[in-house]
């Protein structure tokens, strides 16, 4: 694994550092979330993100995309973490359209792959069911019509999922609710009859929306890879997905570790800046040592996507249990150094710590890819 | 001694049953979430500020170190 950025790599992070400073500060969010905004992000800055590769930048050139790695994927979702920029990066370009490059038929890519990268169009991946993640907990069913099949169930927090064109719905065609196997992949569309869509309002102000399926038909034609298999497709995305996500944390948790430690540089309390205090001084010190492990730890499971090694969902939870432990400590720490300023709504601070806590819960927090790493280890 | 417990125990707590809902106790308005999950969210925010208010929790330990133990300057 190379430690050392390349030269186009750090070029990225120039242009992603200059972009999301300019386009989609912190005041961004804030101003949609201010204007309860019913979209929930910016088309106009969506498009230019997508006129800069970034809504197609890990999906193959032969159907529009940048064909680049997660490595500079990460560094893109870096930045925009530093912002908490809104933009479906994660839920379009990231879960749905990996799930048709990994499992869809040659139609379905050059369907809609091209619509994705050129920003046209966005997707979502219905496949949560309740407050916690769990891959295989999917009640959803699909049952087999003449020529389709019929999809009954409940999806929560799907990203983006009030805004998508299309639909990925993970629905049981077999098997119960927890197994492996029995899972299926359905293209839907969100117009169809038997679909209610209802955006939910969560702390940290992202796209997350309810979707109710009430036998939903569609063509056999809809079917993502086999069935029954399609935990074979949704195994490596969401693996993919979770380290996606890692890189988003770390962004936002090494800026809001910046920003507490220039606050402590200038805070005076009892006719002394704060930072001179040593209980403060160690601390800082300490969440300087997590971030660095977490830096680590993200940019060896991204090159672990890039080289397919066999040891990635491993990998993949170590990264988000110690992310997640990271982003805990930073953001709670934050508030509590920024004292009594650091719970009001005007800081941006707060946001930092919303963010933290979705991100936190969203594929598995810290407890759960400490028990998923001991069943993949064997324990 | 109160005053730090019961902060840091709060803060605890409410870390906890965030942890236990998952995304249900991180709704913010709408009819998505009951009533009890949307002040649960209130509940774990408000908790962030236990540990400041009235003396932040490194005062308290301050004073401990100071006029219980007698620990110098």
């Amino acid at each position: 694994m190379p430690l050392v950025p390349t030269e186009e790599q750090e070029m990225l992070r120039k242009t992603a550092r200059e972009f999301v400073t300019e386009n989609t500060p912190v005041k961004h969010l804030r101003a949609l979330r201010d204007s309860k905004d019913a979209v929930g992000y910016s088309p106009e800055i969506w498009k230019q993100m997508g006129e800069l590769g970034w809504t197609g930048i890990t999906l193959p050139e032969e159907y529009g995309g940048s064909g680049l790695g997660y490595a500079e994927l990460g560094i893109i979702l870096e930045e925009c973490g530093r912002t908490l920029t809104p933009e479906p990066l994660l839920a379009s370009v990231v879960l749905a359209a990996e799930v048709i490059a990994l499992g869809g038929s040659e139609d379905q890519k050059r369907e809609l792959l091209p619509r994705v990268c050129s920003a046209e169009q966005t997707l979502a991946l219905a496949f949560q069911e309740s407050g916690r993640f769990h891959p295989y907990r999917v009640a959803t069913a699909a049952t087999s019509t003449d020529g389709g099949y019929r999809i009954s169930g409940s999806k929560q927090f799907v990203l983006n999922g009030h805004m998508a064109d299309h639909l990925i719905v993970v629905a049981r065609t077999s098997g119960a609710e927890f197994d492996r196997d029995g899972l299926s992949l359905f293209l839907v569309d969100p117009a169809a009859e038997g679909i209610e869509i209802t955006r939910t309002s969560m702390i940290d102000s992202r796209n997350s929306a309810r979707v109710v399926l009430s036998g939903v038909e569609v063509s056999a034609a809809s079917l993502l890879g086999a069935i029954g298999e399609g935990a074979a497709i949704l195994d490596p995305v969401l693996d993919r997905a979770t380290a996606a996500v890692c890189a988003e944390m770390l962004g936002s948790a090494s800026e809001a570790f910046e920003r507490t430690v220039e606050y402590l540089k200038i805070r005076e309390q009892f006719g002394s800046r704060i930072g001179t205090f040593q209980a403060l001084k160690h601390r800082a010190a300490l969440m300087f040592c997590e971030l660095e492990l977490s830096r680590s730890i993200v940019a060896d499971v991204l090159s672990a996507i890039d080289e397919q090694r066999e040891e990635l969902p491993s990998l993949v939870c170590t990264a988000k249990a110690r992310l997640s432990d990271t982003a805990a400590l930073v953001s709670c720490e934050a508030i509590q150094m920024h004292g009594g300023i650091g719970m009001t709504d005007e800081e941006e601070i707060g946001f930092f710590l919303k963010r933290a806590r979705t991100a936190e819960l969203f594929l598995g927090d810290a407890r759960y890819h400490r028990d998923r790493f001991a069943a993949l280890q064997g324990f | 001694m109160a005053k730090y417990y019961a902060s840091e125990s709060n803060k605890r707590r409410q870390e906890l049953m965030v942890s236990v809902m998952g995304n249900r106790s991180l709704g913010w308005e709408g009819e998505g979430f009951s009533r009890a999950e949307l002040d649960q969210a209130r509940a774990w925010l408000r908790s962030k500020g236990n540990s400041i208010e009235g003396g932040t929790s490194e005062i308290q330990l301050n004073v401990i170190a100071k006029r219980v133990l007698g620990l110098p300057d």
